[in-house]
């Protein structure tokens, strides 16, 4: 309970009051606007970022070159006892220029042991049949010590050579930075090689041909696999030799966060039930006019009809070829050439094999009755029989995955499908006439459905990929009676 | 008045109601980040910084309260924050813990002096006691609340508190018998 003082001191500050400045209410109101925006802004973000994101990205990953492989073939010259005079060669076209440690400089000589077979000498000049048979061949100018430029270029056997610059730092590579070399490179190395590495300057190496000189008789490349070591801070994954030459592939630092940039290509399947829905109703149309025919035999009296049969659910299948592509850490693109099926069920009466002219003035040639009509204000049932209207597509999916969780992969999918109709036996209703029959040129073949589904994957690299699928069209199949076919199924697909 | 009607309007982005809701407490809260701060600038910023906390998540306010108390809740943490963050104030903010010179709460002056003279008199005091003095004795805030805002203990917030009340009764006794003092103000 508040003491004397305090309730006075309490009370005196409930009496204060002051009025703010002008501007203040300005800055409020201005800072209010400016936040709402932003908020708005970035509600608003994901979904267009994934609308223009998807397709953007889609074209330029499409048209980029994929350089998920960057060869850093690291030149290194070679001594060999056996072949001075290359030996020498070597010196004088490299000696000037590189000041790289050299531990056994002094051992070339005289013909010792190099104890580090991370250095490596080898002789330049002289393509090698191995690396002839590798492919293309990007060569790394490694920098010298006190150089001051890196090239990377990428030259293709065939002579033709794409410089790309990676870097222009300052940089010094080495070696003797592999670590923890396993211990047969070292005994072979001191077995066989004299060890310093060389580096060449950019200008150089970016004239000469790529060449490489088997070290030995036998190529290392199997020795140097599993070695530690880094490019340009990024992680070599995996070493080829090349004769002479060190290929190392420099992981990719896209596909070092677990992004693969490769298209997957699999089948798809799903199984389900469709139905025909009216617009966003379940429930079929009502009829504008729906009263039974009147005393004529024929019962076709001007507005009068019978109204046509339920139109029941019915089975849908798809199947077909998929494409998938990783677009970020938790997103993906799929897309893919499917057939899809799905039917309807209806209830018909006899088949009439009949010229008959239609309400439209079109004639037929064959129908089916409806299951009821009536004449003479007697209704009369004929035999009725189940008819299936079959709907044949081919269609073309563009859908987003969006895995939910990090760690379970649980994807959440929506997308577009464009559906062209390539056969379908489905009847149409003359309501005048009260009577089925075919005529496709009233349906609509380009259609678009909604794809919205869930899916799970399993398997290694997340091969089988299963879950439940919503479709539906946006477009109305006839023109007619705004009938929009949808279909629940389950989905199924297989990634290679 | 009825606030609810506002503050729907409010929530629906009508200019008319946010300066109708901002005018009619704006008065008493900037006296509220008057008492925190050493000069009208800075109150007048507090202000600003709290009334756009307040727009922004009004959605919050779920009519369980005073909406006055809720805005003036926004008010003193926001004029807290403000204090921490600013230069001017951080130096002064610290809470000693030193428990020395046990001070006596029973002593009651009568206070005669205006509201805004009695105002100014708690801004010279130093920031740290000011800020103790301002959420106990006017706010209303148990030492324990107090220690969770400004992350000091119980006992620091006491013992601050009952300095600051030393001496803000020795200036008020002071002023009761015209005797000037050294202002402690920037």
């Amino acid at each position: 309970m508040p003491n004397d003082f305090e309730k006075q001191v309490k009370q005196k500050m409930e009496e204060l009051t002051f009025v703010p400045q002008e501007p203040v209410w300005t800055n409020i109101e201005k800072q209010i606007r400016q936040k709402k925006k932003r908020r708005s802004a970035i509600l608003w973000l994901p979904v267009m970022l994934v609308l223009i994101g998807s397709g953007i990205l889609l074209h330029s990953r499409y048209s980029m070159t994929n350089h998920l492989e960057k060869r850093a073939d690291i030149r290194v010259t070679h001594n060999q006892n056996h072949e001075p005079s290359r030996q020498n060669e070597s010196y004088t076209e490299t000696n000037q220029n590189s000041t790289v440690n050299h531990s056994n400089e002094s051992e070339k000589s005289s013909g010792k042991k190099n104890d580090n077979p991370s250095k490596i000498n080898s002789e330049a000049g002289r393509t090698d049949k191995t690396a002839a048979e590798t492919g293309s061949l990007t060569t790394v100018d490694r920098q010298a010590k006190g150089q001051k430029h890196i090239n990377i270029h990428k030259q293709s056997l065939n002579g033709t050579a794409n410089h790309v610059a990676l870097t222009k730092k300052s940089e010094t590579i080495n070696l003797a930075s592999i670590e923890n070399p396993p211990s047969n490179i070292q005994s072979r190395a001191s077995e066989r090689h004299r060890s310093s590495t060389k580096l060449f300057p950019s200008s150089q190496s970016t004239e000469k041909q790529f060449s490489a000189v088997q070290i030995g008789n036998e190529p290392l490349m199997q020795n140097f696999q599993g070695l530690n070591s880094t490019f340009l801070g990024r992680e070599i994954i995996r070493t080829d030799i090349a004769g002479n030459t060190v290929a190392a592939i420099i992981k990719d630092p896209l596909a070092s966060k677990g992004i693969n940039r490769k298209w997957r290509k699999g089948i798809t399947v799903s199984t389900g039930i469709s139905s025909m829905n009216n617009g966003l109703a379940i429930t079929r149309r009502a009829m504008d006019f729906n009263y039974i025919a009147g005393p004529n035999s024929s019962g076709n009296t001007p507005g009068s009809f019978i109204a046509p049969s339920n139109i029941k659910n019915g089975l849908s299948f798809a199947v077909g070829f998929a494409l998938k592509k990783q677009l970020g850490k938790r997103s993906f693109f799929s897309t893919g050439l499917q057939y899809n099926y799905y039917s309807t069920k209806i209830t018909v009466g006899s088949n009439i094999r009949r010229d008959t002219l239609l309400s439209s003035n079109r004639a037929v040639r064959d129908f089916y009755l409806n299951s009821a009509y009536v004449t003479n204000n007697v209704a009369y049932v004929t035999s009725t029989s189940e008819y299936i209207n079959k709907y044949h597509f081919v269609s073309l999916p563009a859908i987003i995955d969006f895995q939910v969780f990090r760690k379970i992969p649980l994807d959440l999918y929506a997308g577009l499908s464009y559906q062209r109709l390539v056969a379908t036996n489905a009847l149409q209703y003359d309501y005048a006439k009260s009577i089925y029959y075919k005529d496709n040129t009233v349906l609509n073949k380009n259609q678009f459905f909604s794809e919205l589904g869930i899916n799970y994957s399993f398997l290694k690299n997340h091969s089988l990929i299963v879950g439940p699928q919503f479709q539906y069209s946006f477009t109305s199949l006839d023109g007619n009676s705004n009938h929009h076919l949808g279909a629940v199924s389950f989905k199924a697909s297989y990634l290679f | 008045m009825d606030y609810y009607g506002l503050v729907k309007d409010c929530l629906k982005g009508k200019p008319a109601a946010q300066r109708e809701l901002y005018e009619h407490f704006a008065g008493t809260m900037l006296t509220v980040c008057y008492r925190y701060t050493k000069s009208m600038t800075d109150a007048e910023d507090v202000l600003q910084e709290a009334f756009v906390k307040v727009f922004l998540n009004l959605h919050q306010y779920q009519s369980k309260g005073e909406l006055g108390a809720w805005i003036r809740r926004i008010m003193v943490t926001t004029a807290i924050n403000y204090l921490k963050r600013n230069e001017r104030y951080q130096t002064d903010l610290l809470f000693p813990d030193d428990h020395l010179h046990v001070v006596s709460n029973d002593h009651h002056p009568e206070v005669r002096m205006g509201a805004r003279e009695l105002a100014d008199l708690i801004r010279q005091l130093p920031p740290g006691y000011q800020t103790i003095f301002n959420l106990h004795a006017v706010e209303g805030f148990s030492h324990v609340e107090i220690g969770k805002i400004l992350g000091i203990k119980e006992s620091t917030s006491r013992s601050q508190y009952a300095r600051a009340r030393n001496l803000l009764i020795t200036w008020i006794e002071q002023k009761n018998n015209d005797v000037k003092k050294n202002v402690y103000a920037k």
